[in-house]
């Protein structure tokens, strides 16, 4: 499943590797916009099966940020 | 609307109170004939008026539904919070939830670091009577909310600035959807509840360009205008003339919670545009602003402004449920002498 971003920001610090297994609404990475930390969160259980950004990259809304494989 | 809808039908939908499209309908003045007629432009119907376009871009449409019926229930869902006309009350309806209840997430809902974001949308759900939530435009102006919601049974309408979306700054997009949700309340006698945290009107070339000024001009205006109930939840932010939003005149009540920081400028930004001058002849001028900066910092918390012209009284954010229910029940009686179309005198800027 690809965790898209809501908003156009910066990928300020990413806060999981890849192959981590995360519960929902654990932190993924948090995006910087307007001097704001968003956090991403995942939507559901599962498996972090690919990061597709890196940290200090810019990002637009709809971008896919991670891709979860549901636990 | 379930399919094209052009022309003065086309009108007829900014017009409305509420408005619903399907994601395979479009709507727009004139269609993919005119278009190249008049501007020798080949466009197809979903680029000019789908809902990304509708929804989205130009906020003409409030809502999106997945299915026609959908869109039905959808205007079922918006008209069970409004009376029958302007002569009458919103339909009151028995609460299945506790007019007492204190909401314990909400002591730890607004981050200890003032930068960090959170999702507004929880707060105003742990509010409100369980399950009375209905967005209206969630995809326009995004950095304002406007829902619909019945607390302690009453109809109510909803506005909270999201820190999620560009700062929580009321944009021209932010300013248009909340001027016209608070007409939508005053028309039909919805008390109004705000949940503040704004750092201000957004600034910026596009801002600017994009009428900024007119539009935060108009919504000011609308919520002088409104005489309904209209109370004001500080939860962190609220600074500049965006103070205006938590209305402080006539009967409007504003709360704070102990997360409130306010002034006319945010001190990041503000300290650099009013001591410039004294900033930039220091030794070494980074120091100073950070300096002042900090020391504006201190005194923006509500804690450290107990001698304010409107001072703001302090709530436990447990209590914020129970101090809505009390204000909505002393205000109705007020609220109910002022049935009937309301009066608007002289021009909206």
């Amino acid at each position: 499943m690809d965790v898209r971003s809501e908003i156009a920001a910066l990928v300020w610090e990413i806060e999981v590797a890849e192959g981590a297994q995360v519960g929902a609404e654990d932190v993924l990475m948090i995006l910087e916009s307007m001097k704001m930390e968003v956090p991403v969160v995942a939507p559901l259980a599962g498996r972090v099966v690919s990061i597709r950004v890196a940290e200090g990259a810019r990002v637009n809304e709809d971008d896919v940020l991670a891709v979860i494989e549901p636990a | 609307m379930l399919g094209s809808v052009a022309g003065l039908p086309a009108v007829y939908v900014g017009e409305a109170h509420f408005s619903v499209m399907t994601k395979t309908a479009e709507t727009f003045v004139g269609g993919p004939p005119m278009v190249a007629q008049a501007l020798g432009l080949t466009v197809t119907k979903q680029a000019l008026g789908d809902w990304t376009v509708q929804a989205k871009t130009s906020g003409v449409v409030n809502n999106v539904a997945d299915s026609e019926a959908d869109a039905f229930a959808q205007i079922r869902r918006f008209l069970s919070y409004l009376p029958s006309n302007v002569w009458q009350l919103p339909p009151w309806a028995e609460p299945a939830d506790d007019p007492n209840r204190r909401e314990q997430s909400l002591i730890s809902a607004i981050p200890r670091r003032r930068t960090a974001a959170y999702e507004v949308r929880r707060i105003i759900e742990a509010v409100a009577d369980i399950g009375s939530t209905f967005e209206i435009a969630p995809l326009y102006g995004r950095a304002m909310v406007t829902m619909l919601a019945r607390i302690d049974g009453f109809p109510v309408a909803v506005l909270a600035n999201d820190c999620r979306r560009d700062g929580g700054a009321m944009t021209p997009a932010a300013c248009i959807k909340a001027e016209r949700f608070v007409d939508v309340a005053d028309t039909f006698h919805l008390p109004i509840v705000y949940f503040a945290d704004v750092p201000g009107f957004m600034v910026g070339p596009e801002s600017e360009a994009g009428g900024i000024i007119r539009f935060a001009n108009r919504v000011q205006a609308a919520v002088r205008e409104a005489t309904v109930p209209y109370i004001s939840i500080v939860i962190r932010r609220m600074y500049g003339v965006a103070s205006v939003m938590a209305k402080s005149d006539g009967m409007s009540l504003r709360y704070a919670w102990p997360s409130a920081e306010s002034g006319s400028l945010v001190a990041q930004g503000g300290v650099m545009a009013a001591y410039r001058r004294e900033i930039e002849a220091a030794p070494d001028p980074v120091a100073r602003r950070l300096e002042i900066e900090a020391r504006f910092q201190r005194m923006a918390s509500v804690l450290r402004q107990p001698g304010l012209a409107q001072p703001l009284e302090i709530i436990d954010p447990r209590d914020t449920r129970p101090a809505i229910v009390d204000y909505l029940r002393k205000s109705h009686a007020v609220n109910a002498t002022h049935l009937g179309p309301k009066l608007r005198v002289g021009m909206r800027p």
